[in-house]
């Protein structure tokens, strides 16, 4: 075995014995122009990474009155000073705390009953339990105000009119409604994580600890869920930097009763009067707290990974479901599909085919309009679906093929040191709220010709979100086995060539998986994009917002444009047989 | 330098991973229409001598030609990608493609080399017939069996007549019997296509059964090198002898003296070991034994003999008793598995005697190698 990567005792000191010629590096010259994609890939992947970070940081300590200092820490200072930044910070942290619990709480028992009970109709839910995780949060929400809003919900409502009660719900404006939604749609984060896991561990484990004598529910605990803990913490990471981040929720329901989070605040910042100093200092504050806690997790969650599966086929247990808990598996299960799915959907669908929407839905004055005039009369939302189709094609190509030829870099290019410190740069984007790469890169546009262009967004999204694809692909690249390709590359095929006979074939269904992942993830982006639009490049996501002023139905009529959208992407990676999650 | 004789030349070839030395100083050269064999245990660095031939992994120092075609060189800065030396190469794992058929997989090479349609089709059966799989010409790669999927890459390796045909442990993955089976097939294909090859291989009786020159490794460097009879014969150190499994007996120098005629260029020495007991080898008279120096005795198991061949005499050779542990019957011989005071030794004979446990074991000189041991601690 190789000793870890230490400086080398052996090396320096051959070097000193006059052997100054020969390196002990790989030979830059004899590379062929093809063999240095990758080296290029990674390159342009830094680069897309380091210029909006460096192009914030140098903003963040400019001064915004420009007398005497170059720089100066006054923006930083300026945050601390901002009213009601310590509330935005503290919310930010209950929204994160709480969704992540909640959702972890959810999927894991979604997923333990798919997996290892005899529920009825299992093989339905576990593809409908997937289903939030494609759709928007943001459009959830949206349905989720037009059901819930205090006075005129679609719940309250029809409780009232086909059952005479008048039940008041908790009002979804405000931290509560922000973590009911994102716990709904987050919940299938954790659920795709140890869901694998579930599924391939050995019940005999489990009845070894009964046979012990653990109770039922002790052997869960002790041993299911300490089993699955490793699957359990990734999903949680993701889902806790990720709501955490997230803006248009919170703007769709914390915001209005004046409840600001720290995406929302960002986002004021940069509203007239704009005021770039502090937002990029906020930004700059938040990519080092990503950076620390990156680093952290690297060193200490990376580490567990134990993996609980023996891989020797055992079949796992099957808990017969009777009486209550059969009561309370189906109710869970019902209760999420309701919703998380049914209930928003129905209500998007009713909402688009109201002329007016009153709260109730009247059936004899349904109509279509709302589809024709965001389908051809409305110039916005013409541009804002082909916009998000361009955009969704271009990124996802474009990261696909950036993340595959990184992939190569990643396995085997250079040596070990440099590699591993590639690999954490180019995982770095996964941390930061894309809110804060639509200020960078708003910082960089405002001085380059990009600005008002969807080139600019586009660059936006494939540098906030390619590391997704590079994560997948360089994961499914390192278990397809080398010597295919090297065999290729021996019968006389170049680089490029063996990857289009062999690799590219082997690597298809992983690929695709991911293209499709990103096209999804663009198609409902808001967080970046609603700094950079403007006239002529707003998203269907921006649309939505933007619609929200004019009526109702306009806004569920697009959105449940979008819900075709995304459900399509679903319908076509469900058809892939291929879930993808990045670890 | 290079020859028309030399199919492969590797001169000084050096290559680390990060501070591990894999390969130091590697030199050899494989003639043309012949194999050379690389046997070594296992991490001994083999396979990164293949993948620098190969140019799958790059060394840091040395020179490497290929049919007189330098295709590395460290002082020059030559260093040809993997596709521009025209080679053909078996893995271990055999790398068949699975997303294509057999015709596919095998045609490869030729389908890169822009040959057409009729020809390819033409040259794909006829080595599919060479390897007899050619009913599976059109089957999906991933229904053959292991033997087949062995055949399939051979087939893909020779097929556009390269100047080389690297293989890595080949028959490893086989099962005893079809490695037998294999090995004799990949003999005729050899003697019938007449292809250069380098064989790595930790099984001695592969590389002996196919190579006309061995190439013997140990921690990235090369212990031996040889026909087979001559290393198998004479091995030239106490690693090559254990690697080979030789008895080893470990001992004292109580006596040194020319062999034979003055001039020659060997010595009889006597080892002490045991209690009380002498063994005598030979060992070159250069060697550094002095007597009272640590050293090791070699001899085959072939050559310890449960009797005193008749027309020797005790000078020839030593003689000790020994009990007899084991013995199994291995077909044609016995094998004994023996103790000389503690010491285990086998040896191979005839019908063991059914009444006594205690034998006399018979060493001759010339079959007993005797080398210096440089330091207690180099044990393994
Ligand atoms: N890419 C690599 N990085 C670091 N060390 C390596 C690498 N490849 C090989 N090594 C090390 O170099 C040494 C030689 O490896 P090599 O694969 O050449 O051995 P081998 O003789 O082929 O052994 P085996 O018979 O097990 O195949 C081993 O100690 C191995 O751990
Ligand atoms: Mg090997």
């Amino acid at each position: 075995m190789a000793p870890p990567d230490a400086v080398s005792p052996t090396m320096s000191d051959s070097n000193q014995q006059g052997c100054a010629t020969v390196q002990p590096k790989r030979l830059l010259f004899s590379r062929s122009s093809e063999a240095l994609l990758p080296w290029l890939a990674v390159a342009l992947g830094i680069a897309l990474i380091a210029a909006p970070l460096a192009a914030m940081l140098l903003q963040s300590l400019t001064p915004a009155d420009r007398d005497g200092a170059i720089a100066s820490l006054a923006n930083f200072a300026a945050i601390f000073r901002t009213r009601g930044i310590y509330d935005a910070v503290l919310n930010t942290l209950v929204i994160g705390v709480a969704v992540t619990v909640f959702s972890t709480v959810l999927g894991f028992a979604l997923a333990w009953i798919v997996s290892r009970t005899d529920l009825p109709g299992r093989a339905l839910f576990e593809t409908l339990n997937l289903v939030p995780f494609f759709l928007s949060p943001y459009v959830g929400a949206i349905s989720w105000i037009y059901l819930a809003a205090p006075y005129g919900g679609l719940i309250h409502n029809s409780l009232e009119y086909y059952f005479g009660v008048d039940v008041q719900l908790p009002t979804i404006y405000g931290l509560g409604g922000v973590i009911w939604v994102l716990t709904l749609f987050y919940a299938p984060y954790v659920y795709l994580f140890v869901i694998g896991p579930l599924r391939r561990m050995d019940g005999a484990l489990e009845d070894a600890a009964r046979v012990h004598g653990s109770s039922f529910l002790y052997a869960t605990w002790h041993i299911t869920l300490r089993l699955t803990a490793p699957a359990l913490m990734s999903g949680a990471l993701i889902v806790f930097v990720t709501s955490a981040g997230l803006f248009d929720v919170p703007l769709a329901l914390s915001l209005p009763s004046g409840i600001p989070t720290v995406p929302t605040e960002i986002y004021k910042f940069v509203q007239y009067p704009t005021d770039f100093g502090r937002a990029s200092s906020f930004g700059v504050m938040i990519v080092v707290v990503t950076v620390v806690l990156t680093l952290v997790q690297r060193r200490y969650v990376d580490r567990r990974r134990f993996d609980t599966v023996t891989g020797k086929g055992y079949r796992p247990r099957t808990i017969r479901l009777k009486g209550w808990p059969l009561a309370a598996a189906l109710g869970l299960e019902l209760m999420y599909v309701g919703t998380a799915i049914v209930l928003p959907l129905l209500t998007l669908v009713l909402v688009s085919l109201s002329p007016i929407w009153t709260g109730v839905f009247e059936p004899t004055r349904a109509t279509f309009h709302n589809y024709q005039f965001v389908l051809f009369e409305s110039v916005l939302a013409r541009d804002a679906i082909l916009n998000s189709l361009i955009l969704a094609v271009g990124g996802a190509t474009i990261s696909v093929l950036l993340a595959l030829f990184q992939s190569y870099y990643l396995r085997s290019g250079g040596t070990r040191r440099p590699r591993s410190i590639v690999d954490a740069t180019l995982s770095l984007p996964l941390g930061i709220p894309p809110i804060i790469f639509g200020v960078a890169f708003l910082i960089i546009a405002v001085r380059t010709p990009l600005l008002g262009t969807l080139s600019l967004i586009l660059i936006a999204y494939i540098a906030r979100f390619f590391p997704y694809a590079t994560r997948s692909i360089s994961a499914m690249l390192l278990s397809l086995h080398r010597e295919l390709e090297e065999s290729a590359r021996c019968c006389g095929a170049s680089f490029l060539q063996s990857l289009w006979f062999v690799a590219l074939p082997l690597l298809k269904p992983g690929l695709v998986a991911a293209w499709i992942m990103l096209a999804i993830i663009f198609v409902r982006e808001l967080g970046a994009t609603v700094l950079l639009y403007t006239r002529g490049t707003e998203t269907l996501s921006v649309a939505l917002l933007l619609m929200a002023d004019r009526s109702t139905g306009y806004v569920a009529a697009l959105a449940v444009i979008q819900v075709v959208l995304l459900a399509g992407g679903f319908a076509l990676l469900r058809m892939l047989r291929v879930t993808t999650i990045e670890t | 330098m290079s020859s028309n004789l030399e199919a492969v030349l590797v001169k000084d070839v050096r290559k680390s991973f990060g501070n591990f030395e894999a390969l130091k100083s590697i030199s050899f050269e494989v003639e043309r229409g012949s194999t050379v064999a690389l046997l070594g245990p296992s991490g001994c660095g083999k396979t990164t001598m293949l993948r620098c031939i190969a140019g799958l992994e790059e060394a840091e120092e040395g020179t490497i030609s290929i049919s007189g075609r330098t295709v590395f060189d460290s002082k020059q800065r030559i260093n040809l990608r993997p596709e521009q030396r025209d080679l053909g190469v078996v893995f271990q794992s055999y790398a068949i493609w699975p997303h294509m058929s057999v015709a596919e997989n095998v045609g490869f090479p030729l389908k890169l080399r822009g040959v057409g349609r009729r020809e390819l089709e033409g040259r794909i059966d006829r080595v599919l017939d060479i390897v007899g799989l050619r009913e599976w010409r059109d089957a999906p790669s991933t229904r053959l069996s292991g033997g087949q999927q062995q055949r399939v890459a051979l087939a893909r390796a020779v097929i556009h007549e390269p100047q080389l045909v690297l293989f890595d442990e080949p028959l490893s993955n086989l099962d005893a019997q079809l490695r037998e089976q294999m090995r004799l097939e990949l003999k005729v294909l050899q003697e019938r296509l007449q292809f250069t090859a380098i064989y790595v291989t930790h099984d001695q009786i592969e590389a002996v059964a196919l190579a006309r020159k061995i190439v013997i490794m140990n921690h990235g460097r090369i212990e031996a090198i040889g026909p087979p009879e001559q290393i198998f014969e004479r091995p030239p150190t106490s690693f090559v002898a254990r690697f080979l499994g030789f008895n080893v007996v470990e001992g004292v120098v109580s006596r040194i003296e020319p062999l034979g005629n003055a001039g020659t260029a060997t010595i009889s020495v006597d080892l002490a070991f045991g209690t009380d007991r002498l063994i005598r080898g030979m060992a070159p008279s250069g060697s550094s034994l002095r007597i009272g120096s640590r050293a090791i005795a070699c001899f085959r198991r072939e050559h310890t003999q449960l009797s005193q061949p008749e027309g020797t005499v005790d000078a020839d050779g030593s003689v000790f008793e020994a009990i007899v542990n084991a013995t199994s019957y291995i077909g044609l011989h016995h094998e004994f598995l023996l103790t000389v005071d503690g010491i285990e030794l086998r040896a191979f004979g005839s019908a063991p005697s059914a009444h006594s446990r205690s034998v006399r074991a018979f060493v001759r000189l010339r079959d007993c190698f005797i080398f210096a041991q440089p330091g207690p601690d180099r044990g393994s």
